[in-house]
């Protein structure tokens, strides 16, 4: 018999699945879950495609679009179900977006962001993303997420 | 003139820049440079303002703007070090520019902080024109290198060598764009720790399918290039020194370096120069630097014109 973890079902809620093993503690840190619903995480669990992978079940929260974003560039593969009622009311893949706005800073630490509180801004350009003040490009591996 | 749409605008990037853009800057600064060669007065500009804010160190840029708006009709008001003005106090970029966009009618500005210069832009009604921001770009050098190569060279086929600081070079970052946007054939020459960023190269790859040849060796170009242009290695811009230490005084064009030279080889700089570029060689008909700095003014006044409008 196949050994299965069993994880308690949320009746309102998200879960997060399908997470590049590993990421889930820094985006339990990314949506400061430690001080707000109950959560459970899960980490190393065996997927229906027999890999790995991490999940986060979090009791009466919806994400916000730039939460999601954030998710997609620790896990681009990451799924969000969102749960009502004790039952999948919808699901989506989360999608690396063209845009970040006001969520990362940019690692080029002489850019006029990181010394003038005006936002940050990057736009997707081949895969990695393209400062719009100090045109710089940088791989996602290269933001502090 | 036809303004190709620019009044208003700012100029922040080369990357920005259409081709047909440059082409009506280039015709317009042949315009302003036979004003200037028969020492015309003009007003097209009378009652404007220019505010230069120089947050660095510049001769140049500065004094060359200030020449044109001045040979324009117009005046200036303005700042160069941040000594005597509130930044010493600890205000913000945009407050400063806030201010400043009640008292002028356009700005030209230098910051050390990469990307203020679209801050500025997206801060102020008025056009900003971007005078060199840190490391990143520095639009109007590169329109008046290009404007230079034109007078000099010609623009098609013509072969030009970019040598020394690639890395934190300003003026190559938007140089090496509309080099590529005319079809020239480019090679880049500097030490490993100092090649032309990988952002750039992408970007010129991408929008131009063009991988210029990198090389670290000066003997290399001297004998294919139609224009030699050296930069300097900006030991201000080196956040170790001793990186710098290791790459200062990596090449140097002297009388000996010219022999070996393409027949008509002409050599520019942006200046200041340190020791690239040896004084022996400034007597020799290779030497365009001061002519190039000349042309400043020209492609600058264009600008002016463009940009803020005016009379004629």
């Amino acid at each position: 018999m196949k050994d299965e973890l069993k994880v308690s079902r949320i009746k309102q809620g998200t879960v997060i699945d399908h997470l590049v093993p590993g990421t889930a503690l820094k985006i339990v840190k990314i949506l400061g879950l430690k001080s707000g619903s109950p959560f459970i995480v899960a980490m190393n669990v065996d997927s229906s495609k027999n890999r790995k992978k991490d999940m986060i079940k979090i009791d009466d929260r919806f994400l916000s679009k730039q939460e999601t974003d954030r998710i997609s560039l620790l896990s681009p593969n990451a799924t969000i179900n969102i749960i009502r009622n004790q039952k999948v009311s919808d699901k989506r893949k989360v999608t690396p977006p063209r845009e970040l706005a006001g969520i990362l800073s940019c690692p080029n630490r002489v850019c006029i962001t990181n010394s003038e509180d005006c936002g940050t801004r990057f736009l997707m350009k081949s895969g990695k993303y393209k400062c719009y003040f100090c045109e710089k490009t940088f791989s996602v591996e290269e933001f502090d997420l | 003139m036809n303004n190709m749409g620019l009044k208003s605008k700012d100029m922040i990037s080369a990357a920005d820049l259409t081709k047909a853009e440059v082409d009506s800057i280039l015709k317009e600064a042949d315009v302003m440079l036979s004003h200037i060669k028969r020492k015309k007065p003009l007003d097209m500009l009378k009652g404007r303002i220019l505010a230069t804010l120089f947050f660095e160190p510049s001769t140049r840029t500065r004094m060359s703007f200030e020449s044109a708006m001045h040979r324009l009709g117009g005046s200036i008001i303005g700042f160069s070090g941040t000594e005597g003005t509130s930044v010493t106090k600890g205000e913000t970029l945009r407050d400063t520019l806030r201010n400043v966009e009640n008292y002028a009618d356009a700005i030209a500005m230098r910051n050390p902080i990469e990307g203020s210069a679209r801050l500025a832009a997206d801060t102020v009604r008025i056009p900003v024109i971007n005078g060199g921001d840190g490391s990143n770009q520095h639009p109007t050098q590169a329109l008046l290198d290009l404007f230079t190569i034109k007078v000099e060279k010609g623009l098609k086929g013509t072969k030009v060598a970019l040598c020394g600081d690639l890395k934190y070079g300003r003026t190559v970052h938007s140089l090496i764009y509309l080099l590529c946007m005319y079809g020239m054939d480019v090679r880049l020459v500097s030490p490993k720790t100092l090649r032309m960023p990988k952002h750039v190269l992408d970007d010129i790859k991408e929008r131009y399918s063009y991988a210029p040849v990198e090389e670290e060796s000066l003997d290399g170009v001297v004998g294919w290039a139609d224009v030699l242009y050296v930069t300097r290695i900006q030991r201000e811009r080196f956040p170790d020194q001793n990186e710098y230490e290791r790459v200062a005084g990596s090449y140097f064009v002297d009388n000996e370096t010219l022999k070996k030279a393409k027949k008509g080889m002409v050599i520019l700089h942006p200046l200041p120069r340190v020791d690239e570029i040896r004084p022996e060689v400034d007597c020799t008909s290779c030497a365009k630097y001061f002519e190039q700095s000349f042309y400043g003014i020209a492609v600058r006044m264009a600008l002016l014109k463009m940009l803020i409008g005016g009379n004629g």
